[in-house]
């Protein structure tokens, strides 16, 4: 690991270090078909990515129980490479107790994923899913965009044991929100899965939150796997906060022992 | 294998975020730290509303003083009043500074054929490529206008990982059409999947520097399971191909 971490993505060197991807998916959105599940897993390996943490597109679509099975399918298959989101919505809230409790008597569950789809994540319908995720000690990703967290930094705050990573994080080079929240709120994390790669953004999150509380993830098959990573190895930071962000603090969250 | 960015702008702009850089010794840092040996450079102020013919002498200055790391692709936002620049008179000045480009800038999102008349056929004639953004079109336009001037060489830039559903068809359909990767142009299993459809030099390299930073990108096309030549090919050796190929 004497390598610059620069060096990888100048030469497209497999990482050998034990990143850990926090936000991917299975399955496929409806105008193009996803590759499959072992291309995908294939496409880890040759990068050089140890771990991924999945929820499913169907879910996020509507399926909540279908995208979950599909989860616990993927983590069944590929069981030392992927780890489960458990998906739930206060659109549907009678379903969010039948599936967590589901979910986690399933190995290999280890979040939970929600999902901006109508009522803020302050809405007294997620209070069940913040207390379990308090009493088993479970990270829980949302997804968030254009610095519209939509309570979960309310959320967060009222929860103050739970960590909390907000996906998507300056997306729409709207970066300032997600700062203002995360130094108000210190049990919130910024996920910096977004599709563009804006000039210095990452550096200034790391300047302004430390790169203790700033995760990394892909967003496949939304995006590409390696232009994600990209954006880390090629950062203008330490290569000792590029370790932190790509795998140490996926690691301490999801409790996953890595290397 | 060298790196050259087709989709790069300098200078001041209108609504800059205070986080961007823009001037043109700025740029030429970031170029060093991702391994980019060159871009071809269009003017942010053009780009993005402003007087093309200001900002087009500001970035031939610059691209005087870059010691040949940076390469001019002039804006043109067509005008009709007779003291603006005319299409000879572009073909004039991209002699005399060595562009080989054009930035196409169209007002009010209005890329029609017979507006452009006069410039697309000028610029089949000479082959000289012609980049615009996708954001400055729609579809539907684009088909038009590859479906008026099929012999015009053109980069799209700023296509996205959601794109591909109307690309694909549009790609298959006009040949001398091409895709540069920045800055979004990352759908999932990245160039691989295009060269399933596509030969490599329909895919060409860029960032979108200074807006967006370029180093996902050259991880994209280095990480990518590709031959040694598409890969080169990819990251400059078309757009320099198209560029040697211009006949001012």
């Amino acid at each position: 690991m004497t390598r610059p971490l620069i060096e990888y993505g100048r030469q497209g060197i497999p990482v050998d270090f034990p990143v850990f991807d926090m936000h991917m998916h299975v399955g496929s959105f409806g105008t193009s078909k996803s590759p499959d599940l072992s291309v995908q897993v294939a496409e880890m390996e040759r990068i050089g990515i140890q771990w991924a943490a999945i929820s499913a597109v169907e879910g996020l679509y509507g399926d909540i129980p279908g995208g979950n099975d599909l989860v616990a399918d993927a983590m069944r298959r590929y069981p030392n490479r992927l780890i489960g989101y458990c998906h739930v919505s206060a659109q549907y809230p009678d379903l969010i107790a039948r599936e967590l409790e589901r979910c986690f008597s399933i190995p290999g569950f280890k979040g939970i994923k929600v999902y901006q789809t109508g009522t803020d994540y302050d809405h007294p319908l997620y209070d069940p899913v913040w207390e379990f995720a308090r009493s088993r000690c479970l990270p829980v990703l949302a997804h968030t965009w254009g610095g519209n967290l939509t309570g979960f930094d309310r959320a967060a705050a009222r929860f103050p044991d739970v960590v909390f990573m907000a996906a998507h994080s300056g997306s729409g080079f709207v970066y300032q929100p997600y700062i203002d929240a995360a130094k108000k709120t210190l049990n919130l994390y910024l996920d910096l899965t977004y599709s563009r790669e804006h000039t210095n953004m990452i550096e200034q999150f790391v300047t302004e939150i430390g790169a203790d509380r700033i995760v990394w993830g892909s967003d496949v098959p939304t995006f590409s796997m390696s232009q994600q990573l990209g954006k880390i190895l090629f950062a203008r930071i330490s290569d000792d906060d590029k370790h932190q962000i790509l795998y140490r603090n996926a690691a301490r969250l999801f409790h996953v022992k890595v290397g | 294998m060298k790196f050259l960015d087709a989709f790069c702008g300098i200078g001041p702009w209108m609504h800059r975020d205070r986080l961007l850089p823009y001037q043109p010794h700025e740029i030429l840092g970031l170029l060093d730290h991702f391994g980019i040996d060159q871009a071809l450079v269009h003017s942010n102020f053009s780009a993005d509303g402003g007087n093309a013919e200001w900002g087009n002498e500001r970035l031939i200055d610059a691209c005087n003083q870059s010691g040949g790391r940076f390469l001019p692709c002039l804006s043109l936002r067509p005008n009709p009043h007779r003291d603006e620049c005319t299409m000879d008179g572009y073909l004039d000045l991209m002699r005399s500074c060595g562009s080989r480009s054009l930035w196409l800038v169209p007002s009010n999102l209005a890329l029609w054929p017979w507006f452009f008349e006069d410039v697309a056929n000028a610029c089949i004639r000479h082959r000289i490529p012609v980049f615009f953004h996708r954001d400055m079109t729609n579809p539907e336009q684009l088909h038009q206008f590859c479906q008026a001037f099929p012999g015009l060489r053109i980069v799209l830039v700023g296509v996205g990982y959601g794109d591909d559903w109307w690309l694909y068809p549009l790609l298959r359909r006009f040949e001398n059409l091409h895709v540069c990767l920045g800055h979004f142009y990352i759908p999932s299993h990245g160039p691989m999947r295009f060269l399933d459809h596509f030969k490599a030099n329909r895919l060409i390299f860029g960032s979108g520097l200074p807006h967006f930073s370029p180093g996902g990108m050259v991880a994209h096309l280095m990480y990518a399971d590709i031959s040694g030549a598409d890969r080169a090919l990819i990251a400059g050796n078309t757009m320099e191909h198209l560029l040697n190929e211009v006949t001012l």
